[in-house]
């Protein structure tokens, strides 16, 4: 492809190009691994599934994947599609996996030849996704979760509550379901839990509580609290949790769609108030986080230099490597409550796989979409993956794969600890606004103590109202 | 084949190839950044929509790209200076004096200005780093800790600690670039100025900067486009533009606006704007330089 | 420094002149001290243990962790990243002399039509920083399916550092006599005999500088490498480091980052070493006479 469009561009550098894109091309395919292991001979090892796959098969029996290439991986991907081929036999599916997935599918969306199937994660290739939401380029995958399975219960049904309604995976608020929910992650707030046990002390219940363990805290060497200073977007897993708690959904929509009147609520005033309080109270932060990454931040957390960090469910194996105090252990204890009566909450957040609307195999990708979700797949996708999907029960099935913290920390959601999600709706196509960026950037500087809250309000107020405006605007 | 006939075909070969790489990844994409900068585009699925002027008018009521401006022109202003001023003393040093390990200085100094920026950047997070860098322990260890501070994590000092990164950079370079420069000028006029009681002070305030003015001046101007491109990289690895934006450059945001926000017209207006602002600047620094000098 | 008038002359020493000189010595070996020790500091750190590298930036290594070195090869796949970099070097290096010997040769020795127009071109060129204009670059890189592409990395390298390598070699090209080409093309070397068997060895000093200024040039870029290149098999050095200072699966990895940031440095400093008069002569030769 790209020898084709070179000779098509200019002769002396053509001819160039063609001897050397030649030798770029070769190694560079290392996205098709599965190409050459496909052995048609394997296709009889699966004599359960047969009739099954016998008796639909695909008119077009190619799949094009693209997969994002994070903390996850690709090993599931590679063990699903095997497994999936094995199950349909003659179908074909290619996987393109890489940690900028986004930058290797963009050229092909915009020449209108998207892969059949995406699962698109990670900072650097959101950008694209979002685009994507934004011009209603996605297929409507509301049937697949609605309509009947071969065990006669909908899809729907297994997924975990709450998540097809939020507006992760119906974005435009009608319902209808345009990204398909993958892996589930939990977020709150973490703590060794050997020291707990030694010292007997009790994890906080309220953020009263967790202000009046400093003492304890400074009585063992640490600050109270950091996190990942250089990005300030951690906090929302304070944030979120903190606002549903005091304001419930109806806050919580506010702050999500937009309501400037929210800056100027009493919510608004308590849940950022917590970080002024540990800006302000001494010990409280651990010194000089505001500078530190997310790896230097957590490993000051594991050499016990503060008690408690936010971070999600990914966190053991993240920092697997990374030096620790003696005896150090992994605890969680979601967010403490702002109001008393209320329970700890943990935010939770979900992945997202979707079918461009311009796929040009939608039948076996929908087809590929289900199979993600049997028994089998969540199973590959615990081992291989150490990941959780957004499935009732999926924590059981995985457990031998996960670390023990990381699947009472699953437990712990599936028994009793409440949990709140939610993500900032789509802004106005060609706003300039990020909008995680202006909320959470600018915390640094409450943290900081060189913005109060008054002026951080105001602020955002202008930026929520300017929002709207171009909601407004561009829906007219 | 005539005499003349051959002379044009040879012309016109060698030419060409550098005029296509020129014109296909130098002319057109700047042609572009042109006109772009009129359009709404996300980059992905939709046709470029002409917005006129709409771009550059959100431009100067976009906070953040302001901000990031002011934060760049604070680079483009301390770095170069201090740089300049830096490297014109150790060049004449270098020269001017009898030390025999001289060009050691010379090799060492210009050391950093081959390193990639990516590597700078990496070991100048560390050397600013809160509790393990060798800033602050350093500070401890000579019992000033009370000085010891999160350098790159408060809004009073980051910008201070990049700009000494960037310095730490350059100065060699254009040390070296100041040292032929002083190579050049003929000693008699030293000699001279010994003679008549002037000492090195005035020797280098009243010799060795005017004679190398023209040198400067090109140097101003080099380290000025320097600074903007090179505080991109360091920028997008030391601070990630924070704390709260007090570090954002002006290519950092429009990078982000364009592959974050896929803003893509946005960010070309933005583009546009710091090349002319920074062509402005090298005209400028020029005709200001070269008055001085008259 | 006020204070030491006359220290140069050959004449007698006075004792104020030799604490002048001793103080500026020590001026020097403070700058030299500040240059050199992050670097040091980066190479006994790639020798560390992950717990070491968190406690003091002033200690030795308690023992050598050579397996930092063997982690960044293998898991962060430093090894990749080099030959890759090694490639779009060489690459570009080849685009660039192709294009740039020829342009320099014709625009600083034959006059025709269009010649000033051009050199003020490519001198325009010089201001237009990489940087300002990937965006658009990209966009057209991605609709011609440019992107993800070595080999194209290497053509717009080559086409960023072409109008600086034009202007320095013009001037080399302008500095050879007449005679030789005279000579030549009466021998009946034609045009291309005379350039390539006359012009270039003796336009050879030139061209050693803009090789080695496209060098460190190439060899450290990262804006552009990180943009345009995707995947992983495909990345350079500087943009592998990045990724091992930022990707969550190697930040932990303390010891294998500063081995890798050592794998980077070494080619660097021995090839500056090695050329390094040659280096800053032809920096004086770009600088002194723009």
């Amino acid at each position: 492809m790209k020898r084709n469009k070179g000779v098509k561009l200019v002769l002396a550098l053509a001819v160039l190009a063609s001897l050397l894109a030649g030798c770029g091309g070769n190694n560079g395919n290392n996205g098709n691994k599965g190409e050459s292991e496909t052995p048609a001979e394997q296709t009889g090892a699966n004599s359960s599934n047969g009739d099954e796959a016998g008796s639909k098969s695909f008119a077009n029996p190619q799949l094009e994947v693209a997969v994002f290439q994070g903390g996850y991986g690709r090993e599931y991907w590679d063990a699903v599609a095997e497994s999936f081929m094995q199950d349909h036999p003659g179908t074909k599916i290619n996987i393109t996996a890489s940690p900028k997935i986004g930058d290797l599918v963009r050229p092909k969306i915009v020449a209108g030849n998207p892969p059949d199937f995406m699962y698109i994660a990670g900072g650097d290739n959101t950008p694209v996704l979002n685009g994507l939401i934004k011009d209603n380029a996605l297929l409507d995958l509301t049937d697949v979760f609605t309509e009947a399975g071969e065990d006669g219960a909908a899809l729907k049904d297994k997924i975990l509550p709450g998540i097809l309604e939020s507006p992760a995976i119906a974005p435009h608020g009608d319902g209808k379901i345009y990204l398909a929910p993958y892996n589930f992650g939990v977020m709150g707030l973490w703590y060794n839990k050997a020291l707990f046990d030694a010292k007997s002390l009790a994890s906080p219940k309220t953020w009263d509580e967790f202000f009046a363990m400093n003492g304890a805290a400074k009585e063992n060497g640490r600050a109270l609290f950091t996190y990942q200073g250089m990005y300030p977007g951690y906090l929302e897993e304070i944030i979120v949790p903190a606002i549903y708690n005091v304001g419930g959904q109806e806050a919580l929509d506010q702050f999500f769609n937009y309501d400037p009147e929210f800056w100027k609520s009493d919510t608004f005033k308590q849940a950022f108030g917590i970080l002024e309080r540990i800006a302000s109270e001494e010990n409280a932060l651990m010194k000089g986080t505001v500078a530190l990454n997310h790896t230097q931040s957590q490993t000051e957390f594991l050499q016990g230099k503060a008690m408690f960090i936010p971070n999600g469910s990914w966190f053991e194996d993240e920092m697997k490597d990374a030096p620790r105090e003696d005896g150090f252990q992994y605890g969680f204890l979601g967010v403490p409550s702002l109001d008393p009566a209320k329970p700890v909450t943990a935010l939770t957040s979900v992945e997202q796989m979707v079918i461009p609307a311009k796929a040009k195999n939608p039948e076996l990708a929908k087809a590929f979409l289900k199979y993600l979700y049997t028994e089998k797949s969540i199973t590959l996708n615990g081992e291989k993956a150490k990941g959780v999907l957004a499935v009732k029960g999926a924590p059981d099935l995985v457990k031998a794969y996960l670390g023990d913290t990381t699947y009472n920390v699953y437990k712990a959601v599936d028994s009793g600890m409440g949990t709140v999600n939610g993500t900032f709706k789509i802004v106005a196509k060609g706003s300039k606004y990020i909008p995680a960026d202006e909320v959470y950037k600018p915390l640094s500087s409450i943290i900081n103590k060189q913005m109060t809250l008054d002026e951080y309000a105001e602020k955002l107020y202008k930026i929520y109202a300017d929002i709207q405006e171009e909601l407004k605007a561009s829906a007219e | 084949m005539t005499m003349k006939r051959r002379r044009a075909v040879f012309i016109a070969a060698c030419l060409l190839p550098g005029l296509l790489l020129f014109a296909l990844f130098k002319i057109y994409p700047t042609v572009q950044v042109f006109h772009k900068s009129f359009y709404q585009w996300n980059g992905i699925g939709d046709k470029p929509v002409f917005i006129g002027l709409d771009n550059f008018v959100e431009m100067f009521q976009d906070d953040t790209f302001l901000l990031a401006l002011r934060n760049t022109g604070f680079l483009m202003l301390i770095v170069p200076i201090v740089t300049i001023a830096i490297a014109l003393i150790n060049a004449s040093i270098l020269t001017r004096s009898k030390l025999k390990e001289k060009s050691l200085y010379r090799t060492v100094f210009f050391f950093p200005s081959i390193l990639s920026f990516v590597v700078i950047a990496i070991l100048w997070s560390f050397i600013y780093h809160p509790t393990i860098g060798f800033l602050n322990s350093g500070l401890e260890f000579i019992g000033l800790g009370e000085y010891a501070m999160s350098w790159l994590g408060d809004q009073r000092t980051v910008l201070w600690a990049l700009a000494v990164t960037l310095i730490w950079q350059a100065a060699g370079y254009y040390m070296v670039m100041y040292m032929a420069g002083i190579d050049g000028i003929s000693p008699d006029f030293y000699e001279a100025a010994s003679l008549d009681g002037a000492t090195r002070l005035q020797q280098f305030m009243y010799i060795t900067v005017p004679m190398l003015w023209e040198i400067i001046r090109i140097t101003i101007i080099f380290s000025i486009n320097g600074v903007l491109s090179i505080s991109f990289v360091v920028v997008s690895i030391m601070t990630a533009g924070g704390p709260d934006r007090h570090s954002e450059v002006a290519l950092t945001y429009l990078y982000a606006q364009a592959f974050t926000n896929s803003n893509f017209g946005y960010a070309m207006a933005m583009a546009l704007f710091i090349f002319v602002i920074s062509m402005l600047l090298a005209f400028l620094s020029n005709r200001m330089t070269g008055k001085e000098a008259n | 420094m006020a204070s030491i008038p006359g220290a140069f002359k050959p004449a007698k020493r006075s004792a104020g002149a030799i604490i002048g000189i001793w103080l500026l010595r020590l001026f020097l070996i403070a700058q030299a001290v500040i240059v050199l020790y992050p670097l040091i500091w980066n190479v006994l750190a790639s020798l560390k243990t992950n717990q070491e590298v968190l406690e003091s930036p002033w200690t030795l290594p308690s023992s050598l962790q050579w397996g930092n070195f063997v982690a960044a090869f293998t898991s962060a796949r430093m090894g990749d990243y080099m030959l890759n970099s090694v490639l779009v070097v060489i690459l570009s290096m080849a685009i660039l002399l192709v294009a740039a010997v020829p342009t320099a040769y014709v625009l600083g020795r034959m006059r025709f039509f269009g010649r000033g127009f051009l050199t003020n071109l490519y001198m325009a060129g010089l201001f237009i920083g990489g940087v300002y204009i990937v965006v658009p670059l990209f966009i057209m890189m991605n609709e011609l399916g440019m992107l993800d592409n070595r080999f194209w990395l290497s053509a717009v390298y080559a086409g960023g550092i072409l109008p600086f390598s034009v202007y320095l070699l013009t001037g080399f090209m302008k500095a050879i006599p007449h005679d030789y080409e005279e000579a030549a093309m009466i021998d009946g070397c034609g045009y291309f005999g005379t350039l390539f068997r006359i012009i270039m060895p003796m336009a050879r000093p030139g061209i050693t500088t803009v090789i080695i200024f496209a060098f460190f040039d190439f060899w450290n870029e990262y804006v552009l490498a990180s943009t345009l290149i995707a995947s992983d098999a495909k990345k350079t050095i500087p943009v592998g480091l990045s990724n091992l200072m930022q990707i969550q699966k190697f930040a932990t990895d303390w010891g294998s980052l500063f081995a890798g940031l050592v794998i980077v440095l070494v080619p660097t400093v021995f090839i500056y070493v090695l050329l390094q008069k040659r280096l800053t002569q032809g920096m004086m030769m770009g600088g002194v006479k723009g």
